[in-house]
């Protein structure tokens, strides 16, 4: 018998951020960076564990909003586009660093590496990334899983139970739009968990899900396996904690491995080299005169304030398999302490957002490829599953309520509602208010009328307002003006709509502009606000 | 779902109108108080007063009051609670983060007149929350008592005999002086010591799991310091790291 599992779970978010308003958009680049970075350097590790007979687990949760845009022929082509010009970029990099051949071999790979990009987003996945993952999820190596419909923060929207209820049964029902199927775990936005939030998932068939480390240990009784093994919430789903030493193994600004001094530096990046003239950049950069990432980065973290190391890729990839070595190391030094006395083996739940491996740690997609493939040798004892195969051999598992938490600072509520963020929650809960009304005031209207169709259109307005990424970028002061305009864009498009039906006077091409520009969940149905 | 395709333009014209003429705001028809959990030891209310009230308020010599009801069982009816504390709130006001005197415990909350003879006439109710639990359960399931005197109006705590039992894992009976300590050493950040019954100090043991609590409490700290690589400034703006 095996002596121990290791779950890993990523999860891919990214709010809904699609501007067809303008010609382009700079917070769009959030999607291209991160399928250049992220999702199609996943697959390509996916593809190469697949050829090579891996005998792997991962599940991967994919958020709703990031389901939509990876599915959307405006953002598609514009990233099509936004490729081709990082290609025509690193033309230019290899041309200004020809004096310089370790930057120039190292232009040289960023060339092929978008042209690679370019090959298999066009010809091998046909810019389907969704389809892509799903063939994996047809392996059987793949779990695939979803979470709420714009990340809401459920604990924070809970004052209206409609507001939860349709953030999960939206969030299911996109999943099974795009999937064909209902997924059988859900990722709870940012770990947000309040006791209670078990029942909602029961009714619509999820079987588990996951909180932080303190979730199951602070629970209503003591856990018997601590994080090493899920807790069944009392009616049927199951919880499993992140945990602790695993995640803190990657995520840990000071011990992590994404900080270590062979990696390539996420912050030297040539858009903000000094020694470029804007009139170089122009072209790349926004509105030609604002210096932003390019993406193209020569250096590695260095360490220390000592001037900047010139990226070794070679380097950092060893060192990412040595850090898969040690990390496979250290979940089995944690089995082998926590084994003795049970009567299942512990599993290891090691969840990260899907956006660190790629985006901010260059080498991650490398690094999971490693831990996957040296999970597979059997010499190691670890065996690596997805929930869905632990809780198919363990089914009875101890009963308790976890605790209310999350996995941000804190551990509790506190990143998403404080003096940066607090003034959205009475517009959020008014609007709910409203559209419970006005979904049981108007469920008579008649099937693809204006009104339905106005009447839709302002539970999209709603959903996207609830998105949990506004709140939170407040709190961390990075584009705390877009935030802003987005969540009170989203509230005013709703006001507007709502004014509108209540008056009778819906302006069918302002309709037309609102349904073009919020296009997500194309099959919603407002008459299921209060009944889902 | 559209038919008709609109230009950009026309997308930004109509996205640029809706911005300026339908800006969202607060109606203040009704008079409502919301409370939300933050964390073990916080809530945070928001309020609104409908117009007859604020002009009463305005016009009549009363105080504003908001009153929070707390009990370690969720309650039908919170005014049936015994155990209460009022925070006096000026007019212009209309959110507050609370601090708690209880973790693990249901808070509902009322808005209302405080008239001069010292009478709260209550507006509307809250909602009831749950704030979370800090630390892990023992590992015994010991039932625990714990007894408050009541405690003297004058200083606007009023809590009458306060039975709480179990769930709380109150390892040891508090008494109304250990509460009142409490009270001085915890009421800070948004109350005032007069205005706050505190009891803090739940004492938990750890052993039995398999990740003691030391190791969880690092991890936390860690967790922390990691979240502090979040608000780097990034253009994404996102949880990456």
């Amino acid at each position: 018998m095996e002596k121990g599992f290791l779950g890993i779970i990523l999860h891919a978010h990214l709010p809904f951020v699609r501007h067809p308003e303008h010609p382009g958009f700079y917070e769009e680049n959030w999607l291209f960076e991160a399928i250049s970075e992220c999702y199609i350097p996943l697959l390509n590790a996916l593809d190469r564990l697949h050829q090579d007979k891996i005998d792997y687990r991962l599940t991967l949760s994919i958020s709703p909003t990031l389901m939509s845009m990876l599915r959307d022929e405006l953002l598609l082509s514009r990233y099509i586009k936004h490729l081709k010009k990082l290609l025509d970029l690193t033309e230019k990099e290899i041309n200004r660093t020809r004096k310089h051949s370790d930057y120039q071999k190292l232009a040289r790979l960023y060339r092929r590496h978008f042209s690679n990009t370019l090959d298999c987003f066009q010809n091998r996945y046909h810019s389907d990334l969704l389809n892509a993952f799903d063939q994996h999820y047809r392996t059987g190596h793949l779990e695939l899983i979803t979470c709420a419909a714009t990340h809401g923060f459920l604990p924070l929207l809970n004052t209206c139970e409609s507001a939860v209820r349709n953030q999960i049964s939206v969030g299911i029902k996109s999943f099974e739009h795009h999937f064909g199927r209902a997924p059988k775990g859900f990722w709870l936005p940012e770990c947000a968990y309040y006791p209670g939030l078990e029942n909602v998932l029961d009714d619509y068939g999820i079987q588990y899900f996951f909180t932080d480390t303190h979730g199951i240990l602070h629970a209503s009784q003591h856990p018997e396996y601590g994080v090493h093994a899920p807790l069944d919430c009392g009616n049927g789903v199951h919880v499993f904690a992140r945990n602790p030493e695993a995640s803190k193994q990657v995520w840990s600004a000071d011990d992590g491995y994404p900080g270590d001094f062979d990696y390539r530096e996420f912050y030297s990046d040539i858009g903000f080299d000094p020694e470029l003239e804007i009139e170089y950049l122009a072209p790349y950069i926004l509105d030609s005169e604002i210096r932003i990432h390019t993406g193209i980065k020569y250096h590695r973290i260095t360490g220390g304030n000592a001037p900047k190391q010139i990226y070794q890729p070679r380097q950092a990839l060893y060192k990412a398999r040595l850090h898969a070595v040690d990390f496979i190391d250290k979940c089995q030094q944690q089995i082998d302490k926590v084994s003795v006395n049970r009567d299942r083996p512990p599993i290891i739940v090691a969840p990260y957002d899907a956006e660190l491996f790629g985006h901010w740690w260059f080498e991650g997609p490398h690094w999971l490829e490693q831990v996957m493939r040296l999970a597979n040798n059997k010499n190691n004892a670890i065996q690596l599953v997805s929930c869905t195969d632990y809780l198919a051999r363990y089914s009875d598992n101890q009963v308790a309520t976890p605790s209310a938490s999350t996995w941000g600072d804190q551990g509790y509520y506190n990143y998403w509602i404080n003096e940066t963020n607090d003034w959205i929650y009475p517009h959020l809960q008014h609007a709910n208010v409203k559209i419970e009304r006005l979904a049981s005031d108007f469920a008579h209207v008649a099937e693809h009328s204006l009104e339905e169709r106005a009447l839709n259109q302002a539970v999209r307005s709603l959903l996207l307002a609830q998105a949990s990424d506004w709140p939170f970028i407040m709190k961390s002061g990075t584009t705390i003006e877009y935030a802003k305009k987005r969540i009170t864009d989203q509230l005013a498009r709703f006001n507007y709509l709502h004014d509108t039906i209540l008056n009778n006077v819906i302006d069918e091409h302002y309709l037309n502009g609102l349904e073009q520009m919020d296009n997500i969940f194309p099959n919603i149905n407002f008459r299921d606000y209060c009944c889902s | 779902m559209t038919t008709i395709n609109l230009t950009s333009d026309q997308l930004l014209d109509i996205s640029q109108n809706i911005r300026r003429n339908f800006k969202y705001r607060l109606s203040t028809t009704v008079t409502e108080l919301v409370l939300l959990p933050v964390d073990p030891y916080h809530l945070h209310a928001y309020w609104s007063l409908d117009s007859q009230t604020a002009s009463i308020l305005a016009a009549e010599n009363h105080t504003l009051m908001l009153r929070f009801y707390w009990h370690n069982k969720q309650l039908e009816d919170f005014a049936a609670s015994s155990c209460y504390f009022n925070i006096e709130i000026n007019a212009d006001q209309s959110y507050q983060r609370i601090r708690v005197p209880m973790n693990n415990c249901y808070y509902s909350g009322v808005i209302g007149l405080l008239t001069q003879n010292q009478r709260l006439n209550v507006l509307t109710k809250s909602n009831t929350i749950h704030v979370p639990r800090v630390g892990m359960l023992p590992v015994t399931d010991k039932k625990s008592t714990i007894r408050v005197n009541e405690s003297p109006r004058s200083e606007q705590i009023k809590q009458a005999s306060c039975n709480l039992i179990g769930e709380n894992h109150l390892d040891e009976v508090m008494t109304h002086h250990a509460i009142l300590k409490d009270l001085r050493d915890h009421c800070s950040d948004s109350v005032t010591s007069n205005q706050l019954l505190s009891s803090q100090g739940i004492a938990s043991e750890t052993n039995g799991s398999d990740v003691t609590q030391n190791q969880y409490e690092e991890s936390r700290i860690d967790a922390m310091m990691t979240h502090r690589l979040n608000i780097l400034p990034h253009p994404s703006g996102q949880n990456f790291l």
